[in-house]
C-alpha cells in the first residue's frame, strides 16, 4: 500500500516556527511604545516565548497520543490565529493597564522590568503555546502518515521548523514590519495560520470550528489595529514610518510658540532623536547639541573644520554646527546613522541635505568609522540604542581609542551622555574610561538637562572655567558660557581603574543606566 | 540664561546695611555680565547667610542647575523658615524636577511664610492674593504628581502581581505535564 506524503505537515511546521519567530520579534516593536526596547524589555520577550514553547511542546505531546493529532494540529494553528490576529486591538489597552498614560517610565523604574514582564506574558503567551503545540504534533502526524521512525519524523520536523523560523526572523525584520507595519504583520501572521488550520481542520471535517475562527480571524481585519499614541493638541504628526530598527515619526510642536520638530523613537519615554527649529544655530537651553559648536570657538579654528557625527540621526548637529561656527570656518561633515528611514526623515523634515554633508546611512558607526580619515578635528559621538542606551560597542575603552585614532592632532572628541551627575553610574563610567583613554578631559553639564557632554582632546587639554581659553566674546559664548562656569557644570575626568573601564569584553552600560535611574530617584527624595 | 534684572535689583535692594549691600551688587554685577562663576563666588562671601542662600538659588537656577538651586533653597529655609521667596522658588523647582511630596513640602513652609506675615499686614496687601492664587496652583501641581507616584506605584504591584501568578501558573502547568508524561511513558 502506497503511504500518503508527509510533505504538507513538514510545510505547517515550517510555517509554525517562521511565525513564531515573527511574532518574538514584532512582540518587542509592539510594547516598545509602552517599555522601550531595552535588553530587559528584550530579556523578557525571549524568556516568555520559550517558556510557552516549553509548555506548548508538552502540552502538544499529550494531544499527539489522540487519535486524532491531525485534528489537534488545526486547532492549535486556527487558536494561535485567533490570538495573534487580536494582538494589536489588545496591546494598547494591555499595556495601558501596566503603565497607565500619564506616568513616565522614570517614575516607576520597576515597571521596566515587571510591565513588560506581564504585558508580554498577557499579549503573547497564549499564541506562542499554541505554536509550541504544533511540533510535537506535527511529529506524530508524519509518523503515522509515512510511518517513519520517531527519530527520522522528528528530524525532518525540527529542520523544517527550523528553516521556517530563519525565514521569519528575516522576513519580519526586512520585510514584514517595514512594508506593512505592525498591525499588518501580526494580522498577515494570523491569515496563514488561519489558512494552515483550516485547511486542516476541514479534512478532518470540524468545519464549525474553522467557521467560527473564520468570523473572529475577519473580524480582526477589520478591527484589529494598534492604537497609536495621539498627539497632544498642538502637535502636528508629518510622518511616520516601521524602520528594521524601530517605529519612527517626525512630528511638530508648536505648542510653546515658535514651532519645534522632533524625531520621536518607538513614541514612548518622553525621549527625541532629533530637533529642529527653523534657523540654524543654538537651540537653546536644553539642548546638548549646542555645546558641540565649542570645540571650534576654542581652537580658534579657521578655514577647514572636519567633522564625523557618529550617530547623525536627522542632522541636528550639522544644523547646529553650521549655524554657529566661528566666522570663517569651512565645515566638512560625515555623518553615520544606522537606521536610513531616520535620514530619509531627516532629508524630508529636518532640513538634513545629502548634497552638503557626506551622510553614510545603514552602517555601524564602529564599523564605518575604521574605513574614513584620520584627520577629524571634531567626532561628535551622539549614538543611542533602545533610546536610552549608548551601544556597548561604542562606549567600550577599544572604541574610545578608535576614535582617538582618527582625530588629527589637536581634534576633539565630544560625547553626549544622558545622566544625573558627574557620579551618576553611566557617566562616571564613561568619564573614567574616555580619561583612561585621553588621559584627560572635562565634562559639562547640559542646562537645564539631564544631559552631559564630554570632552576630550587629542595631545591637548580642554579649557575650564578658570582658563583664559575658555572665555570667548560671541553670541554663541554669551549664550553658552556662563551656564556651564558655575563649578556644579563642570568636572574634570579621571582615569578609572581597569575593574571600572568599559571594555569589549565586558561593558555593564544598561544595567548601568538602570542604576542611574533608580539613584536619581533616591538621590531627589533626600538632596543632603 | 541671563540674569533677570529685576530679580537682581530686587536682592541686591534687599540688603539693609551698606556693606552688605556693596557685597551684594558685586554678586549682581558678575551675574549680569555672565560671569556666574564669579557671581556664586561673589554670594559665598556675602555676610547675611540667607541673602547668600537666594543668591545661590538664582545663579544656580539661571545655570540651569536645578537640583543644585533646589540645595540652595533648602539650605536657605533652615536658616530663615519662613522667607516666602525661598520657599516659593524651592517649591517651583521641586515642580520642575517632577517632585511632588518635596514640592508640597515647600509649599507648607510657603503657607507658614504667608501665615506669619498675615500678623503684620498692610506691606504686601495688593501682592498677597496672586501670592495666595499662586500658592494654590503650585499645591494643585503638587498634589497632581503625588497622584501620579501612587498610580505608579499601584501599576508596579499590579504588574508584579499579575506577572507572578502567570509565570506561577504556566510553571505549574509544565510540571504537571511533564509528571503525566513521565507517568505515561512508564505505564507504556
Amino acid at each position: 500500500m502506497q503511504r500518503a506524503s508527509a510533505s504538507p505537515i513538514l510545510f505547517v511546521a515550517g510555517a509554525a516556527g517562521a511565525c513564531t519567530m515573527a511574532v518574538e520579534l514584532a512582540a518587542v516593536r509592539l510594547i516598545a511604545p509602552w517599555f522601550g526596547a531595552s535588553s530587559r524589555v528584550w530579556t523578557n520577550v525571549i524568556g516568555v516565548i520559550l517558556l510557552a514553547l516549553a509548555l506548548g511542546y508538552l502540552l502538544g505531546a499529550r494531544w499527539a497520543a489522540s487519535p486524532r493529532p491531525r485534528r489537534a494540529l488545526g486547532w492549535s494553528l486556527l487558536a494561535a490565529a485567533l490570538w495573534t490576529a487580536w494582538t494589536p486591538f489588545l496591546a494598547g489597552a494591555v499595556c495601558r493597564l501596566f503603565l497607565p498614560d500619564g506616568i513616565g517610565l522614570d517614575r516607576a523604574i520597576e515597571l521596566w522590568t515587571w510591565g513588560s514582564l506581564a504585558s508580554t506574558l498577557v499579549l503573547f503567551l497564549p499564541a506562542a503555546v499554541c505554536l509550541g503545540c504544533v511540533g510535537p504534533l506535527a511529529l506524530e502526524v508524519v509518523q503515522r502518515t509515512d510511518g517513519s521512525s520517531a527519530g527520522s519524523a522528528g528530524g525532518r520536523v525540527l529542520a523544517w521548523s527550523t528553516l521556517g523560523s530563519l525565514l521569519g526572523t528575516f522576513v519580519t525584520t526586512h520585510a514584514l514590519v517595514p512594508w506593512l507595519g505592525l498591525s499588518w504583520t501580526f494580522l498577515s501572521l494570523a491569515g496563514l495560520l488561519f489558512l494552515l488550520g483550516a485547511a486542516l481542520a476541514l479534512a478532518e471535517r470540524t468545519r464549525a470550528a474553522a467557521g467560527l475562527a473564520l468570523l473572529a480571524t475577519a473580524a480582526a481585519a477589520g478591527f484589529s489595529r494598534l492604537e497609536r499614541g495621539a498627539a497632544p493638541q498642538g502637535v502636528a504628526l508629518l510622518e511616520e514610518r516601521e524602520s528594521p530598527y524601530q517605529s519612527v515619526r517626525a512630528v511638530e510642536d508648536s505648542r510653546w510658540g515658535e514651532p519645534v520638530r522632533l524625531l520621536q523613537v518607538n513614541e514612548g519615554l518622553d525621549s527625541f532623536q532629533s530637533v529642529w527649529k527653523a534657523t540654524p544655530g543654538l537651540l537653546g537651553p536644553g539642548y546638548y547639541y549646542d555645546l558641540f559648536a565649542l570645540p571650534a570657538w576654542w581652537s580658534g579654528a579657521r578655514g577647514r573644520w572636519k567633522v564625523a557625527l557618529l550617530g547623525l540621526g536627522a542632522g541636528t548637529a550639522c544644523r547646529v554646527l553650521r549655524g554657529a561656527s566661528p566666522e570663517g570656518v569651512e565645515l566638512e561633515i560625515v555623518g553615520l546613522e544606522l537606521d536610513p528611514v531616520v535620514v530619509e526623515l531627516g532629508e524630508r523634515h529636518f532640513g538634513l541635505d545629502p548634497r552638503r554633508e557626506r551622510v553614510i546611512a545603514g552602517v555601524d558607526a564602529r564599523a564605518a568609522l575604521r574605513t574614513l580619515e584620520r584627520d577629524f578635528d571634531l567626532i561628535v559621538l551622539d549614538a543611542y540604542a533602545r533610546q536610552v542606551e549608548i551601544p556597548f560597542h561604542l562606549s567600550s575603552e577599544e572604541a574610545l581609542a578608535e576614535m582617538r585614532a582618527h582625530l588629527a592632532p589637536g581634534g576633539w572628541l565630544a560625547i553626549n551622555v544622558g545622566g544625573f551627575g558627574f557620579d551618576d553610574p553611566v557617566v562616571a563610567a564613561l568619564s573614567g574610561t574616555l580619561a583612561r583613554v585621553f588621559r584627560s578631559g572635562v565634562g559639562y553639564r547640559v542646562s537645564a538637562s539631564r544631559n552631559f557632554v564630554l570632552f576630550a582632546r587629542r595631545d591637548g587639554e580642554v579649557p575650564v572655567p578658570s582658563d583664559a581659553s575658555f572665555w570667548f566674546a560671541s553670541p554663541v559664548g554669551d549664550a553658552l558660557l556662563p551656564a556651564l562656569s558655575v563649578p556644579s557644570a563642570w568636572s574634570r575626568l579621571v582615569p578609572c581603574s581597569d575593574t571600572l573601564a568599559l571594555c569589549d569584553d565586558r561593558n555593564p552600560i544598561d544595567e548601568l543606566q538602570m542604576q542611574s535611574l533608580e539613584q536619581a530617584r533616591a538621590r531627589l527624595a533626600d538632596p543632603r | 540664561m541671563r540674569a533677570s534684572p529685576i530679580l537682581a535689583s530686587a536682592l541686591a535692594l534687599a540688603c539693609c546695611t551698606s556693606a552688605l549691600r556693596a557685597q551684594a551688587e558685586g554678586v549682581s554685577e558678575a551675574f549680569s555680565d555672565g560671569r556666574y562663576d564669579l557671581a556664586l563666588e561673589a554670594a559665598d562671601g556675602l555676610s547675611d547667610p540667607v541673602l547668600a542662600a537666594e543668591w545661590r538659588f538664582q545663579v544656580l537656577h539661571a545655570a540651569g542647575d536645578l537640583p543644585g538651586a533646589l540645595s540652595a533653597a533648602r539650605a536657605g529655609l533652615t536658616l530663615a523658615p519662613t522667607n516666602s521667596r525661598l520657599s516659593q522658588n524651592a517649591a517651583n523647582v521641586a515642580l520642575a524636577l517632577q517632585e511632588g511630596s518635596l514640592a508640597l513640602e515647600f509649599c507648607d513652609a510657603w503657607q507658614r511664610a504667608l501665615d506669619a506675615r498675615a500678623s503684620n499686614a498692610g506691606a504686601d496687601a495688593e501682592s498677597r492674593p496672586a501670592e495666595v492664587e499662586r500658592l494654590a496652583r503650585y499645591r494643585a501641581s503638587a498634589r497632581e504628581l503625588l497622584a501620579l507616584d501612587a498610580q505608579a506605584r499601584a501599576a508596579t504591584a499590579r504588574a508584579r502581581n499579575v506577572a507572578l501568578a502567570l509565570l506561577g501558573g504556566t510553571v505549574l502547568a509544565l510540571l504537571a505535564l511533564a509528571r503525566g508524561a513521565r507517568a505515561a511513558t512508564l505505564r507504556a
